[in-house]
Parts: C-alpha cells; structure tokens; sequence
C-alpha cells in the first residue's frame, strides 16, 4: 500500500515524464522549464528523433547564403508540446557559444521554424547545420531588420526554456 | 457708366490662373512621387546594415582558429582517434570561411581594398583547405601531422589580422559612404518638402480665391433669383388684376360670338398668371372628389362654338370601368385637356375628334393613373415641327399659335406638377394623338 502511495505521489511530482534515448549523435540538448527528460534534467535528441517531430517548412532568401533555398525542419512549438514546457522564451547557444534569446511568439506569429535540412539535404556544420532558426524573410519584409537577422542563429547545440517575469 | 463687378470674367487671366494650377497639381505630384522614391532609397540604405555583420563573421574567423589551434595543442597530450571531434572543429572554422565568402556579405567584402580582402581571404581559404590532409591523419589518431598543422595556422595569423584590418576598413567606408547617401536623400527630401508645401500654400491660395469667386457668383445668383421672383409676383398681381376686371366688364359665363373675344383673351390671361405663378413657386394643387364625367363635358362644352361652325363631331368614350367619383385637381386637368382639345381643332382643323378615358395602374407606385387619350383627323403635323414642339411648344411664331403654345406649354408644366405623363405623336396629314396620364385616387367611402 506505502509502496503504491509513493508511486502515486511520484508521478504527481510530474519530474519523471520519460523520453526515449538517443541513439545516434546528439545534436540538440533541452534545459530549462520543461519537465521532460532523457538525460540528468535536459532532454537530449539525435537527428532520428528529431525528423519524428511534424515537418514544417519554410522557402526564402537570407543575407548568410546565395540564391532561395527551401528549409524543412520542425516547429520548436512541437518539440516543446512534448516536453511538457512551460517556458515563455528560449535560449539557443551556437557551437561557437554565440547565444540568442528568442521569445516563443516569433515561432507562433512570424512564422520562424528549426531547420534541420536545406533543399532536402541535412544541414552540416558548414552549411550552418545540423540546426538552423530561419525566418520566412520573403513572405515577411517586416523580419527584413536586425532584430530578426540577430535571432537567426545557427549550429545550435543547447537550447534553454525559461519565463520572464514582468 | 457701368460698374465691373470684381468677380467678372477675365479669360486672359482665367486662362493663365488654369495654366498655373495645372502645373502647380503637378508639380505637387512630382515632388509627393520624389519623396516616396527617396524614402523608399532611404529603407533600401538602412536595409543594407545587414553587411555590418561582415565585421562580426570575420573576428569569428579569428577566434575560431584560435580555438582550433588551441583544440589542437590540447590534442598533444592525448593518444588515438578523435571520435570525429577534429573534423568537428575543423568544419567550425571552415563555415565562418564560407560565410564571408558567400551572401551579400561575401559580395560586400569582395569589394573592399580594391579587392585585397578578398584575395587575402582566398589565400586563407586554400590554406585551409590544404590542411584538411593533416586534420585527416589526426582524425585517425596519427599525431606526427600535428605539429606542422599547428605550425600552418600560426603562419596564417599575419594573413587573418590583416584581413580583419582591412574589412574593418573597408567596412567603415562602407558605413560612412551609406551615411553619406542617406544625408544626401534627406537633403533632397527636405528640399522636395519645402518645394511641396510651397506648390500646396499656392494651390491653398487657388482654392481659396476660387471658392470666393464662387461664392460671390451664388451670391449674385440669389440676388438674380429674388429680383425674378419679385418680377414674376408683380405680373402675377397685373394679371390678376386684368382677370378681375374682365369678369367685372363682361359676362363670360357662356361662349358665344359675342363674347368670344374676350373669353379668348380671359383664357390667355388666364394660362399666362397660371404660368407665372408656377415659376414665382406659387403655385397650388387643389384636389376635390367629384364626378369626372361632368367635367369632361364642361370641357367639351367650351368648344361647341367651334363644332357648330367648323362642323366638327366628337365621341367620347369612357370606360365602363372608370370609378364615377375621382379625387383629382379637375380645374388644371380641364386647362390640360382643354389645350389639347383647342389644338385639335384650331392649330389642326380636325373634322372628327375622339376622346377615350380609362384608368390603369402605375407600372413605378401601382397607384390608379387616369389616361385620356384624344386623336384627331387633322392636318397633324411634319417631322421638324414634331420636334420642334417636343423642345419647345412655346417657340412658334404666329400670333393664333401663340396662345395655342403658350396653353401646350402650361399644360407640360401642369402634367409635370401633377406627377403625370404627356405624350403624343402625329403625322403629316393624318392628324395628332396626345396621351395624358394624371395620377388620382378614390375618395374614402365613408367620406
């Protein structure tokens, strides 16, 4: 009966929410106001994992590459769904430690997604893969300013959910 | 002497004060479209910021192989392969590289120094790319390509810093020739500005001298209308007075060969004040509910003078259907029907007459229209005076179609004010048809 009652109170807890182990290489790890992990309070991914989440996409030109490229990746909206988020704003950290904070509405309301392919192919470290922010720039001249260039970041490594507090 | 009224027309003047505003409108248009074509400049300037980041891509470069180098140096102490983590951090290095190679960055920096910048990243690049043997070897836990690998990137940091000096250069011309283009767009916006608002103060000053023109011409428009006004009220007054003496000196309650004359001219009396009244906008409906039959033959009555003596014959034909007792205005409807009867007889010698009286329903309203309808054999008429009676019944030039026309012309204004319909056509020698519809309705029953 003890037994059953600390079960009872540990799924309440809403601490142990598990999610499947990464098989491959790791390329994104999760912190932050989420409560679902895979690894010591983060939620790690491989690409495999990754490619499972809903595809969006996303066709334009950007100041970084020649010519329209077409960006198939996932909506971080989905990827959040799953870790039971409750965050308001992310905090993405590049493999060079450059860091951006992204506020969710971009991905809700301007449309932004998590790209992870270009023209089909998966993004490498030189195409600034394996994971890319991108904006619809061409169907939104608006997204055409600094603010939106500066949260275009590339070859994320970490990202981190958190709330701020007005 | 005459007095010019200020407002009088000067074509001379007109004609330049039209010239002036036309080129005033455009060159309004022009300055508005010059300045949406500057700030539309201005956006695309600010827009080109982005090239700012050809700085920050290229100090990136400079800390990405130093901490290549520092990735490296670790590496000496360490034994076997890397687990991919070289290539990693070789491929790091290598999209900064690509990104100021590629985009409107790579476009930017291939322009700055004449070039040099990007010769010098070129030269960078191949370096680069030639050590991507020794970064395999180390992969696969070969250390003896460490040393001179490490030894390469040492030789390339002359090249990188002065890379990083001459973008930083260049990129600080870049800023300071934008800088320079926006002043000169916004130089030319002002301008443009002040020329717009003086072209609008001058078009304010059109308008207005404009506006006054108009009002001192509605101005003198009433005082014109007033005085017509006043003029139409004084003949009223004189015909009235006219009538009132006829009445008094003759007895025109019967037409006869004695009186006629006189009732003849009673009658264009008569037509005349109903005219002027109409126009004096003093002129009054007065609808009764009376038997439409007895009318009709007060009307047919007035000319059994001219049946007698021009031996003339009518029929009148009322539909069976027609309600007994109409509320109509009987008086101006006997004027209306009496003209038309006179130009039957008078203006065409008709020998036979027919008057036909039915009622419809309005095809706008559905409200009941009486229709008379009144054909003659008479010498009718030819196409042009067909037309000109239709424009104007009033502009014939005999004095015995004078009275004719002047009764025709009321009668179009009376079928007007009574919300009705006059049409009519003849032919050459075959005499004339008229077609009068005047609106009525029946009297309540328990009146």
């Amino acid at each position: 009966m003890r037994l059953a009652f600390c079960f009872f109170i540990f799924l309440c807890s809403g601490k142990a929410f598990s999610l499947e182990q990464p098989s491959g290489q790791v390329i994104l790890s999760v912190s932050g106001d989420i409560k679902t992990y895979n690894a010591n309070n983060r939620a790690d991914f491989d690409l495999a994992m990754l490619n499972t989440l809903p595809q969006v996409s996303v066709t334009t030109h950007n100041p970084w590459t020649d010519g329209e490229h077409t960006y198939t990746g996932f909506s971080v909206m989905d990827l959040l769904k799953q870790l039971k988020n409750s965050g308001s704003h992310l905090k993405f950290t590049a493999l060079n430690q450059y860091q951006a904070e992204i506020p969710l509405s971009d991905f809700t309301e301007h449309g932004a997604i998590m790209a992870t392919h270009r023209d089909g192919l998966p993004m490498s470290i030189r195409n600034l893969g394996p994971i890319m922010v991108i904006y619809p720039f061409d169907q939104n001249s608006d997204l055409k300013i600094e603010q939106y260039y500066g949260r275009s970041i590339w070859q994320i490594k970490e990202m981190r959910s958190f709330s701020i507090t007005e | 002497m005459l007095k010019k009224n200020w407002y009088s027309p000067r074509p001379f003047i007109q004609k330049w004060a039209a010239y002036a505003l036309g080129t005033l409108t455009i060159a309004i248009a022009v300055a508005m479209l010059s300045i949406i074509n500057y700030t539309s400049n201005a956006a695309k300037v600010d827009s080109q910021r982005v090239f700012e980041s050809s700085v920050w891509n290229t100090l990136q470069l400079q800390i990405q192989t130093y901490r290549f180098r520092h990735y490296l140096n670790d590496l000496t102490t360490k034994s076997g392969p890397t687990q991919g983590e070289t290539f990693f951090q070789y491929d790091l290095l290598m999209s900064r590289i690509d990104l100021l190679r590629t985009g409107k960055v790579g476009s930017l920096i291939s322009e700055y120094s004449g070039g040099r910048a990007l010769r010098l990243l070129n030269i960078i690049n191949a370096e680069l790319e030639l050590v991507s043997l020794n970064v395999l070897k180390i992969e696969e836990g070969d250390k003896r390509y460490l040393e001179d690998l490490v030894s390469r990137l040492a030789s390339l940091d002359t090249q990188i810093n002065e890379f990083v000096t001459l973008t930083n250069q260049g990129n600080n011309q870049f800023i300071t020739d934008q800088h320079r283009l926006l002043q000169k767009n916004l130089d030319q916006v002002h301008n443009l500005t002040i020329f717009f608002l003086i072209s609008l103060t001058l078009l304010c000053g059109f308008i207005l001298n404009s506006v006054s023109k108009v009002k001192g011409i509605y101005q003198k428009n009433k005082e014109l209308n007033n005085n017509l006004l006043f003029s139409e009220e004084n003949k009223s007054h004189g015909l009235q007075t006219i009538i009132k003496e006829m009445h008094r000196n003759f007895d025109l309650t019967e037409a006869n060969a004695s009186n006629y004359p006189a009732l003849k001219t009673l009658q264009t009396a008569e037509t005349l004040l109903a005219l002027v009244q109409i126009n004096a906008e003093n002129f009054s409906l007065t609808p009764t509910a009376e038997k439409l039959s007895r009318h009709l033959n007060e009307v047919i009555d007035q000319f059994n003078y001219h049946f007698e003596h021009q031996r003339v014959s009518l029929d009148l034909i009322m539909d069976q259907a027609l309600p007994d007792v109409i509320v109509l205005d009987f008086i101006n409807t006997k004027r209306i029907i009496s003209a038309l009867l006179q130009h039957a007889l008078i203006n065409n010698h008709a020998e036979h007459i027919i008057i036909k009286v039915r009622h419809t329903l309005s095809n706008k309203n559905g409200s009941k229209v009486l229709v008379v309808n009144i054909k003659d054999d008479g010498l009718g008429k030819s196409n042009p005076e067909l037309e000109k009676l239709r424009i104007s019944p009033m502009s014939n030039g005999h004095a015995d179609e004078d009275e004719l026309a002047l009764k025709l012309s009321l009668s179009y204004k009376l079928v007007s004010i009574m919300g009705g319909n006059l049409q009519f056509s003849c032919q050459e020698y075959n005499g004339c048809q008229f077609w009068l519809e005047l609106p009525f309705h029946q009297p309540n029953k328990e009146a």
